[in-house]
């Protein structure tokens, strides 16, 4: 899943600079912390991660302090990938405590029973449970972050943007060059919402009417977009006017003042999932390690650092303005969001997959 | 080759049938042969032929214990072909255009010596020791459509529209072949550098035109470089799958998307494991007929004209 693989290890990448807020995590913990006995924890865990800065936020907002206080140390390692997790647990050698998975690796991940069930009786008793989005915490793994594909466009020709999917394709209204992720995860869904498909009636996707909607857009799309990082280069060098990118990205690029701005209409909501392998060597640690990540000091300086969605719902309140104004996790910026249907993927994974490289290769 | 003659001298097969005693010389020459190839071999076994026996039994079911051609049968779609033609010709096309382009420069390296040399060498290791991504977009930078090469041209006025450089075929062309140019130089260079002069020399003093040396006799003394560099970089080239899907702007899939796609999206390793084992087939079997045509075994061989 190289594409979102690098979607998120680019989102990795925007943190420190993007919304470049310093790292004010530790302040946060010190005081008034009180301790927990049931996080007493010895060893080390091994953390897989999409890398980049998010190993340096999980150093920051989380394990600094919780190594400190319950004495577990930690190691980081890349990238999540259920087929390694398979082989790895095959030959008998996991070698992961903790994983951080899309919805549909972690799908992948439970239907070849790789996965333990999240222990949320301990997970609830520091952390209480009306603070967390029960939409993600799932039996084998508890929402880590939710990023987004938005609708982005150059101020400089374009004063106002698309609104929805079919604008962004009205080329009438909007002349230009477009980019969309070379992925059929979310062009499907942007296919189908360009061709007037409403919101709540995409899954379950019909792949021939999704693949119709593509040919429709097919003539639309100038670039097909294989790696987030591409995004960055793409934009500076005005190659395209108008792009189905990244959240992360778009950020990055408004904030530093170039001429790029987004909508979070018919944002498209992707869900990943922090993970314990079934037979993790210190998958108790993990546990407990993952028990304190949930808690909202941590996620609120998450929150501030990465424009993505948290789990822990009470941070909203407490972001400053100009960081809320661009978090996806703002009830404000999520009334017309799509969340991908991960279920839906994990099972048409292989024909949505193959169909997607005949279409696209076709010359 | 004979490979008999490198273990007994001649002589050895006088007798033919005939219960021969072998000198101490010859035994400690097998024992020797022996003992320095067994690091190697034992090295051969683990590191390449295991995985790949392990690859072929997963290909046939061998990892979900149901054995059976299901994961060979799923590669009858026709999107495979296609990518696989696609790829096949790609890397054709990038060997060939190495192999033309590396000549002269693998021959300047090698005839200047000196600074030039090393400066052309220099050149040469850095472009690979940087990281293949930043290669490939660096490239982007020059040919997209407000790039340095369009400006430039654009400037002069020999367009007035931005020429599409990247983003297509071309640009995968542009970029796999720039990738892929050092490792035909470095394989051809040092064969090169072996071919004596006195060759040139004899050719020359005997009356034959310029172009006569080099066609028949610098030409086949150098042909082993250029086919163990062809190798190398088809090999190389059909394996690669980021430079071709982002200088590709999308639209140029390759057959090892399809297997990344297999493992990490499908989980199916099954099929991706048949994949790999019919591509495997595929490339050795035009290696075969590579053979066959100019001679692979021409590289084992050099040195001994």
């Amino acid at each position: 899943m190289a594409i979102n693989t690098n979607r998120r290890r680019f989102l990795a990448g925007t943190g420190a600079s993007g919304l470049a807020l310093t790292l004010p995590g530790l302040r946060a913990f010190a005081q008034d912390t009180p301790h927990y006995p049931q996080l007493e924890s010895e060893g080390t865990i091994v953390i897989c991660t999409w890398g980049g800065s998010t190993d340096e936020r999980i150093k920051s907002f989380w394990m600094t302090e919780f190594e400190k206080e319950y004495g577990l140390s930690w190691e980081t390692t890349s990238y999540p990938d259920p087929a390694k997790l398979e082989v790895m647990d095959r030959i008998g050698n996991v070698e992961w405590d903790l994983v951080d998975l899309e919805g549909t690796q972690m799908n992948l991940a439970i239907s070849k029973d790789l996965l333990r069930p999240i222990d949320y009786e301990l997970l609830y008793s520091v952390v209480p449970q009306e603070e967390l989005n029960q939409d993600v915490c799932k039996e084998y793994g508890i929402g880590s972050v939710a990023f987004s594909t938005v609708m982005g466009w150059d101020t400089d020709k374009f004063e106002t943007g698309p609104q929805t999917w079919v604008e962004f394709f009205d080329t009438e209204k909007f002349p230009g060059r477009r980019g969309l992720y070379a992925q059929p995860r979310p062009s499907f869904e942007i296919a189908l919402m360009a061709a007037g498909v409403p919101r709540e009636e995409i899954y379950p996707i019909d792949m021939d009417e999704a693949f119709e909607a593509l040919d429709a857009i097919r003539d639309k799309v100038d670039l097909w977009v294989e790696r987030t990082s591409q995004w960055g280069v793409m934009f500076q060098n005005k190659e395209v006017d108008l792009a189905g990118a990244s959240l992360g990205r778009l950020v990055e690029e408004k904030i530093n003042g170039r001429s790029y701005d987004f909508t979070f209409a018919e944002g498209i909501v992707e869900q990943s999932y922090w993970c314990i392998p079934k037979n993790a060597p210190a998958g108790d640690e993990a546990m407990k390690a993952l028990t304190w990540f949930m808690r909202a000091p941590g996620q609120l300086e998450y929150a501030k650092s990465s424009p993505v969605g948290m789990t822990n719902i009470t941070i909203t309140d407490d972001l400053p303005p100009d960081v809320a104004a661009y978090s996806p996790g703002n009830p404000v910026n999520r009334t017309t969001n799509l969340y991908i249907d991960d279920v839906w993927w994990t099972e048409n994974a292989e024909e949505a997959g193959v169909r997607w490289l005949e279409w696209l290769s076709r010359s | 080759m004979d490979a008999s003659g490198v273990f007994e001298p001649e002589g050895a097969a006088v007798s033919p049938g005939a219960k021969r005693k072998r000198s101490p010389w010859e035994r400690q020459n097998i024992a020797l042969t022996w003992s320095l190839l067994s690091l190697p071999l034992v090295a051969m076994v683990v590191l390449f032929l295991a995985p790949l026996a392990v690859l072929l039994w997963i290909s046939f079911g061998g990892w979900a214990d149901a054995y059976g051609f299901e994961g060979y049968g799923k590669l009858g779609a026709p999107v495979y072909l296609r990518l696989l033609l696609f790829t096949l010709k790609l890397a054709l096309t990038v060997t060939i255009a190495c192999a033309v382009l590396a000549y002269p420069i693998s021959f300047l390296m090698v005839c200047y010596k000196g600074t030039y040399a090393k400066l052309m060498a220099l050149g040469l290791f850095v472009s690979l020791w940087l990281s293949l991504l930043a290669r490939t977009f660096a490239w982007i930078v020059i040919l997209q459509r407000n790039g340095i090469l369009n400006s430039i041209l654009m400037a002069s006025g020999i367009v007035d529209e931005p020429v599409p450089l990247v983003y297509n075929q071309t640009g995968v062309y542009i970029g796999m072949i720039h990738i892929m140019l050092p490792f035909m130089i470095v394989t051809l260079a040092p064969v090169m550098a072996a071919i004596d002069d006195a060759y040139i020399k004899a050719g020359l003093s005997l009356g034959a035109k310029p172009f006569q040396v080099f066609r028949q006799i610098y030409l086949p003394l150098s042909l082993p470089g250029i086919v163990a560099g062809s190798i190398l970089v088809f090999a190389l080239a059909f394996g690669f799958y980021v430079t071709p899907a982002i200088l590709g702007g999308g639209r140029t899939p390759t057959i090892v998307l399809a297997v990344k796609d297999q493992i990490q999206k499908f989980g199916d390793l099954q099929l991706a494991a048949a994949t790999s084992m019919v591509l495997l087939f595929i490339c050795l079997s035009i290696l075969i007929f590579y053979d066959r045509v100019v001679g692979v075994d021409r590289i084992l061989q050099r040195g001994g004209h």
